[in-house]
């Protein structure tokens, strides 16, 4: 997955904002660690951003930095954190998630239209459809995902995780693993799928704003 | 940690306590905290150990203290030397000795005079610090970056003869901010709004948006002027 990065200088200069600035969200968290990608240049080491999801992280900081402190706006800005929930056709209607994974992933009451979704249960439906949509999982694989995810992924409460999805010997297995993480493999295993939930949920965000 | 709090912790002389959340902590003498200890007032004075992480909303340190894993503190008055392996993270610390921290330190304001040695990125809004020895780390980025040379005195210049590291100067590769002003530091790249490059200073490259001061024997290799 190659994605557009940003140098911080053009960053910067982009929004109008300070180094100050930067280090200071930085320090308050309000701009996540893995963001910041080392490179090395011409001219030294330089700083990189996903550029996307920096804009729009910036952008919202500055919306809400007048009425918010600091501290505030970290908690607001909490991947996992939201309390935004959808019906079934808007997430059909905004392209969001595939029907297939509806169809297959969602209550009775979803489906027709009685119930919304949480954002834990979009964020679920959105990473099992993306893997399904590359083509990496099948659909059977894609249920065992959703109860994986259902079953697992509140136990970390908000701290960083990944999803791998590994085969060896035509046998499939999920798991979830606190991030960043080392984990080795003897050499029968092939890792197919590698997600930071993080990051899937800042895109499922960013989508949904 | 969401323990309850279980009264005070009281040390003197030599021995070896037990982590845990406490109200209080003083520790007198030759101390070891034999795990992760959290408090709302650490008092140490002597030699203290962690084996682990210190929590603390104030932190007073008179000695040396040495943590196995981070430091959380609100507030830190550190009178001494203090080594800590992992990463600092809190609000104020007022310096007069030597920091060392493994990883990054991220601190509100940190100012006083002593000797530093980050790891990491030293973050901080304001940063108001005199050199008694030598300021390394790897990167600076923060509000206002004040880091000059401290007052020299005549023992200082016998111990810079026969210990290099007792020089007072700042290594980095590089800094960050709005405002930098610094001092016989030798730095790869400087990078902010307003810099001031003052004596005795090599800088490989320096960045600045609205001025930069310099003074006739710093060397900059070169500089740039950025918009915006």
């Amino acid at each position: 997955m190659e994605r557009e990065l940003i140098s911080k200088k053009d960053l910067l200069e982009l929004m109008g904002i300070s180094y100050g600035q930067l280090y200071r969200w930085k320090r308050k968290q309000l701009i996540p660690e893995e963001w910041f990608i080392r490179k090395s240049t011409f001219t030294g080491q330089e700083t990189f951003f996903p550029k996307d999801m920096i804009l729009a992280r910036i952008d919202r900081i500055m919306n809400m930095k007048e009425d918010l402190s600091l501290d505030e706006l970290a908690d607001k800005l909490s991947p996992f954190q939201t309390d935004l929930s959808l019906s079934k056709r808007e997430l059909i209607e905004r392209n969001i998630v595939s029907e297939v994974s509806i169809n297959r992933h969602s209550s009775p009451a979803q489906l027709n239209g009685e119930e919304a979704y949480s954002f834990a249960q979009l964020l679920f439906l959105y990473a099992t459809d993306q893997l399904l949509s590359d083509g990496e999982i099948s659909l059977e694989e894609s249920g065992l995902l959703m109860e994986t995810l259902r079953d697992h992924f509140p136990r970390y409460e908000g701290k960083p995780c990944e999803v791998l999805f590994m085969r060896k010997m035509g046998v499939s297995m999920f798991a979830l693993a606190a991030a960043p993480s080392a984990l080795h493999f003897d050499a029968g295993v092939k890792i197919v799928a590698r997600l930071q939930m993080a990051e899937i949920a800042e895109q499922l965000r960013s989508k949904l704003n | 940690m969401a323990g309850e709090i279980i009264g005070d912790l009281k040390m003197d002389g030599i021995g070896t306590a037990a982590g845990g959340v406490y109200k209080n902590v003083a520790l007198n003498g030759v101390c070891k905290v034999a795990t992760d200890i959290e408090a709302q007032l650490i008092d140490a004075d002597g030699r203290i150990r962690v084996e682990g992480h210190l929590t603390a909303n104030d932190l007073d340190l008179d000695g040396t203290l040495d943590v196995s894993g981070g430091i959380r503190a609100g507030t830190a008055a550190i009178d001494g030397v203090i080594t800590v392996k992992g990463a600092y993270s809190g609000q104020r610390v007022r310096l007069n000795g030597m920091l060392t921290v493994g990883e990054d330190c991220e601190v509100d304001v940190i100012e006083g005079e002593g000797a530093f040695k980050i790891g990491g990125l030293l973050n901080a809004g304001r940063i108001d610090l005199k050199l008694q020895g030598r300021g390394a780390a790897k990167e600076i980025g923060g509000e206002s970056i004040r880091i000059g040379k401290g007052r020299t005195g005549a023992w200082q210049s016998i111990w810079q003869r026969m210990l290099p590291s007792f020089a007072q100067e700042l290594i980095v590769d590089l800094i960050e901010g709005d405002v930098i002003e610094l001092d016989h530091a030798t730095v790869k790249v400087v990078r902010g709004d307003r810099v001031a490059i003052g004596e005795g200073c090599v800088i490989d490259r320096v960045e600045y948006r609205t001025e930069l001061r310099k003074h006739p024997s710093a060397r900059i290799g070169e500089e740039a002027k950025t918009n915006g």
